[in-house]
């Protein structure tokens, strides 16, 4: 346990501005995870409202569940859903403590959005269909290097059912096709404009 | 090397946030940290409380409500059943429209009893008609959303093309919502983390207040499962959301009504003003302790339809 977030944490509560330690240690990691999984330009919002909830939130971090990251692992997936779900909204429908950008017209997006339906098309043709919960399994413990128990605190599910997603995910896998993509580095050629 | 080791070769190799990004993110960091000590500073209503607090130190306090005297628990089964019965019964008592100055357990009890007797049983037709105006955008402009039963739906501004859509409650879905309050409250507890209604560190019971201000509108809920919202929301821990009856108060479209407000987690209050004669929930509203609008709908209309307009 990172002993030092937890006292910068507990410390904040009373003395808000120690929070930007938190951020000085971490914004890049988070910002990292993000860009892999929505692009940069998206990761450069997303990442200041990662902690921007975190801020708000830090009274309920609890600093004997353990490390500070898997807590903010969390919030990153849990703002990556919302700003989906946004995305495929039309209009914001759900008042947030925290506003969302949805004035950009959804057109906009789209040179995000085709490199997100690729993502998801590799990551389809590889695992077949994925729930979000097991998307974010999958890239926390492949990418993230999140140990079993790092993802159960980040996704705030036992660890139980970590090992059973993943166990799920790997019996799965079209292994012919990770040989061939991890040979040629490149994704599956599909064509554009398909639906993930 | 096993699948994952495979599979993180193909990681996408990102480059680390410009200095820009970083210097930009950590000013928008600290200008959040000034605003929320100086409204701390200023004893808003609202602001943090100095000292750390422990996750749902209350959960599981229920508020007596018909026996005095009684145990919690014997007292919040009595007025379940209570409630329960009322609903069954078409509104026993009469159609009395809202009290302006009960409390919001009471206001919730009765806007139940009058949603069993007086909401439009679900129509039959395929298509999820809703009209609303949204208050998130500027200028708050009004929407037509048509909603499939797969939980696909075309929305735009009235007038205007539609835009394709998804994530709503599917057709199914909504058929197999339960009735009784114990089992609906379950199933929205998990149809809410499925639609992503929730945020991390909030409690749970947000997100379902959410899904309950997407299923009251919905021409294809049933009355009697509306209700049940109803008695769910009622048996919320209504002392640690704050929750309150501010009497009668108008929409954004000048309808008088009876709102009740929430205060869920510190920093939003959650307000949803309802139709004192029939319980019809008109609009949900979340603002920031000081007042400013974040956000919400108002409700104008709601029917289903065989097609959805070209």
């Amino acid at each position: 346990m990172d002993l030092d977030d937890s006292l910068i944490i507990r410390r904040s509560v009373t003395d808000p501005p120690l929070f930007a330690a938190i951020f000085d240690r971490h914004f890049g990691r988070i910002h990292r995870y993000l860009a892999r999984r929505a692009g940069t330009e998206a990761a450069d919002d997303l990442a200041a409202e990662v902690f921007a909830v975190a801020f708000a939130r830090r009274e309920r971090f609890d600093s004997e569940r353990g490390e500070m990251l898997p807590w903010l692992y969390g919030i990153a997936s849990n703002v990556l859903l919302a700003d989906g779900r946004a995305r495929r909204r039309a209009v914001a429908l759900l008042p947030r403590a925290w506003q969302p950008d949805l004035t950009a017209p959804f057109e906009e997006r789209a040179g995000e959005a085709i490199d997100a339906r690729r993502q998801a098309r590799t990551l389809k043709a590889l695992f077949g269909r994925l729930s979000e919960a097991e998307i974010s399994t999958l890239l926390l413990y492949a990418w993230e290097e999140l140990t079993y128990e790092q993802v159960a605190e980040a996704l705030e599910v036992p660890v139980g059912t970590v090992r059973s997603r993943l166990n799920r995910i790997r019996r799965k896998a079209d292994e012919p096709l990770l040989d061939q993509l991890t040979s040629t580095g490149c994704p599956p050629d599909e064509p554009e404009g398909e639906r993930p | 090397m096993n699948v994952f080791d495979r599979f993180r070769a193909l990681r996408p190799s990102t480059p680390p946030p410009t200095s820009d990004v970083v210097q930009r993110s950590r000013e928008q960091l600290m200008q959040t940290i000034i605003e929320s000590t100086t409204t701390a500073q200023a004893g808003h209503p609202g602001e943090a409380p100095a000292a750390p607090t422990r996750r749902r130190a209350r959960a599981g306090r229920r508020r007596p409500v018909l026996a005095i005297g009684l145990g919690a628990g014997a007292a919040a089964a009595l007025a379940a059943f209570a409630f329960f019965a009322l609903v069954l019964a078409g509104g026993g008592g009469g159609l009395a429209p809202l009290p302006a100055q009960a409390s919001a357990q009471t206001v919730l009890h009765d806007a139940g009893r009058l949603t069993a007797a007086t909401a439009a049983a679900p129509g039959s037709k395929p298509i999820r008609h809703l009209r609303f105006r949204n208050l998130t955008d500027a200028g708050a402009p009004v929407y037509d959303l048509y909603v499939r039963p797969d939980g696909s739906a075309l929305v735009g501004r009235v007038g205007e093309p539609l835009t394709a859509t998804d994530g709503y409650l599917t057709q199914a879905q909504i058929a197999s919502l339960p009735d009784r309050p114990d089992a609906l409250r379950q199933r929205m507890l998990t149809l809410s983390g499925q639609l992503g209604l929730g945020q991390p560190g909030e409690r749970p019971e947000r997100a379902l207040y959410r899904l309950a201000g997407e299923l009251l509108p919905d021409p294809g809920v049933a009355p009697k499962v509306k209700a049940a919202v109803f008695a769910v929301l009622s048996r919320l821990d209504l002392d640690a959301i704050r929750a309150r009856n501010l009497g009668h108060r108008r929409d954004a479209q000048g309808r008088d009504g009876i709102a009740l407000q929430f205060a869920f987690d510190e920093g939003a209050v959650d307000r949803m003003i309802l139709d004192e004669r029939t319980g019809r929930l008109l609009s949900t509203v979340t603002t920031l302790p000081d007042g400013a609008r974040l956000g919400g709908q108002v409700h104008l209309a709601a029917d289903t339809r065989a097609s959805i307009p070209r």
